[in-house]
């Protein structure tokens, strides 16, 4: 709730704006550009405000985290011990992804599904253009793709079902996405489309860092920027514990 | 209190490592072994990436080393020079140890070879120390006298470049310290465990050392093998956590106080079953892990 607030005068002026200019028929905005990682993260939202001047068109929200190779799996019993046997190599999947439309399910057509694919809306629409190795023995890919989307879900970084779509008038919606502690830091990227006659008529791409912050990020740039000090940081510590430890101790 | 760790990228109760720190110091205090191989596969259940669970754990060894070592400096009960010839062996071995964790990362394999690893080592041992307590005391006899007989007819006596070691009163070829040091920095390397209860034995029956000095010597060359582990763990694969070592260590601080307490009312053969019957129950949970049908087939490697 907090952050309706923040972004309430902010809400008046892209309303007042969007009456004036009438060319303006699609505009997002979100209510932080930055989400800080500090020591007691616990997760955050990413608040996003939009205004559509045709009420005819669907309005679709993608969020995508930074993208990685992901290997999936699957195990096998080899003389009697369970071991990785079998992969698929997903190259460059988002480590974070959730979604939110306005297209209902029951009007999507082989054609909205074409551009909800084409777009990157959705979980399947994330394996259409994906580059994929595999052993050569895979002949289900789906079911690795299923296994991926289920561990993404249970890891708390993907969603089950899209979020929602709030409209305070025919015009103006506001959509939130949760980032949960377990999402990685990076840049992440916001997609807006507005899809009309199975068509994109118009899309904003919008980006937003998790970094993390204070002795966080401090700790985190010093282990990979100059990780000989950390590790020598890391040992003093240690030595100073083990001594302070030796130094206190109770005699048997 | 959740708590962000910055270089294992997650979130977690810190209460729950400083328990695993302290159960585990009190393991340590009461049976006098590091306890490593308690702390790297509990890190891993509680979710802690396998790599960053080893990697941290050599801050820790460096930690409980470092407390152990100065009791035995001051009664100068530690050999220097056999110490620096096996962290020399050491250093070998962290480095091969470090480049085949890494190799084994990229095969997708690390959680096999960790495991088997585990409980190879662990079962061993557990059975070793399970029979020798029971040989104690039913035969009132221990081991020692058998396993003292090696090294005058084993191939060790013919090894080339023998050094004289004054202070443990041996003429040994310096393969010998050397190679069971090599063996402990791969260990850490890989495992997270500084092997004590491996160093111990091999000390006192391979290399004959008094075992007076064996504790001081073997704790001496773990500081200097676990902060050279350390120190390639954080520059190879950025996989040291200091917000974890540092709770882990001061959990660990506070264990080993109680443990040391405690350990007056838990002695000799019965301390050693207790210790081999917890190291076999670890094993069996990790073997239980391997061998029984996975609840779930898939695994997810992020790279």
């Amino acid at each position: 709730m907090k952050h309706y607030l923040i972004i309430l005068p902010f809400i008046i002026v892209l309303l007042s704006f969007g009456n004036n200019l009438k060319a303006e028929e699609f505009a997002v905005e979100i209510a932080q550009h930055h989400i800080d990682v500090t020591v007691g993260f616990t997760g955050s939202s990413i608040v996003l405000f939009g205004d559509r001047r045709d009420v005819d068109a669907d309005v679709a929200i993608v969020v995508e985290g930074p993208r990685k190779d992901i290997t999936m799996w699957k195990k096998a019993k080899v003389m009697g011990t369970w071991i990785n046997r079998y992969y698929i190599t997903l190259k460059n999947m988002p480590v974070y992804y959730s979604y939110a439309s306005t297209i209902s399910e029951d009007v999507k057509g082989d054609n909205i599904d074409l551009i909800m694919r084409y777009n990157g809306i959705g979980h399947r629409a994330l394996f259409t253009s994906v580059d994929m190795n595999k052993s050569r023995s895979v002949k289900d890919v789906e079911e690795f793709q299923n296994s991926f989307l289920k561990k993404k879900i249970y890891k708390g970084v993907y969603f089950e079902k899209p979020a929602t779509i709030k409209f305070y008038n025919d015009y103006f919606f506001g959509v939130r996405f949760e980032i949960p502690a377990s999402a990685q830091t990076g840049a992440y990227k916001i997609h807006s489309f507005l899809i009309k006659n199975g068509k994109v008529i118009e899309k904003r791409t919008q980006k937003l860092r998790v970094q993390q912050v204070g002795v966080n990020a401090f700790v985190y740039n010093l282990a990979y920027r100059h990780s000989l000090f950390y590790a020598i940081l890391c040992i003093a510590l240690a030595l100073f514990c083990g001594w302070f430890a030796s130094v206190v101790r109770v005699r048997p | 209190m959740q708590i962000y760790l910055p270089i294992a990228e997650m979130s977690i109760e810190i209460e729950a490592i400083f328990f695993l720190g302290a159960f585990v110091g009190l393991v340590s205090g009461v049976f006098g072994v590091g306890g490593g191989f308690l702390t790297t596969p509990l890190l891993i259940f509680m979710g802690i990436p396998s790599a960053v669970a080893v990697g941290t754990q050599g801050s820790q060894l460096v930690a409980s080393g470092l407390s152990g070592v100065m009791g035995y400096w001051k009664r100068s009960h530690v050999d220097f020079l056999i110490g620096t010839i096996m962290l020399l062996g050491g250093f070998l071995g962290t480095v091969i140890g470090v480049f085949f964790f890494q190799f084994i990362k990229l095969m997708g394999q690390i959680d096999l070879i960790i495991s088997l690893l585990y409980i190879i080592l662990l079962g061993s041992i557990g059975i070793m120390m399970l029979f020798e307590s029971v040989m104690t005391t039913v035969k009132k006899k221990t081991m020692k006298s058998e396993f003292n007989q090696l090294k005058s007819r084993g191939f060790i006596s013919k090894l080339p470049y023998k050094m004289r070691f004054p202070r443990s009163k041996l003429y040994i070829s310096i393969f010998v310290p050397g190679g069971i040091g090599f063996v402990s920095g791969f260990l850490v390397a890989t495992m997270g465990v500084g092997g004590g209860f491996l160093l111990v034995p091999a000390m006192i029956y391979i290399l004959g050392m008094p075992p007076l000095l064996v504790a001081g010597t073997s704790l001496f060359q773990i500081i200097f093998t676990s902060a050279f582990a350390t120190i390639m763990h954080a520059t190879f694969s950025n996989s040291v956590d200091i917000f974890l070592a540092f709770f882990l260590i001061l959990g660990g601080v506070i264990g080993a106080q109680i443990g040391v307490k405690a350990s007056k009312y838990v002695t000799g053969v019965k301390a050693r079953v207790i210790l081999a019957l917890l190291v076999l129950g670890v094993c069996t949970q990790l073997g239980i892990q391997l061998f029984l049908n996975p609840s779930d087939i898939f695994v997810m490697v992020e790279k």
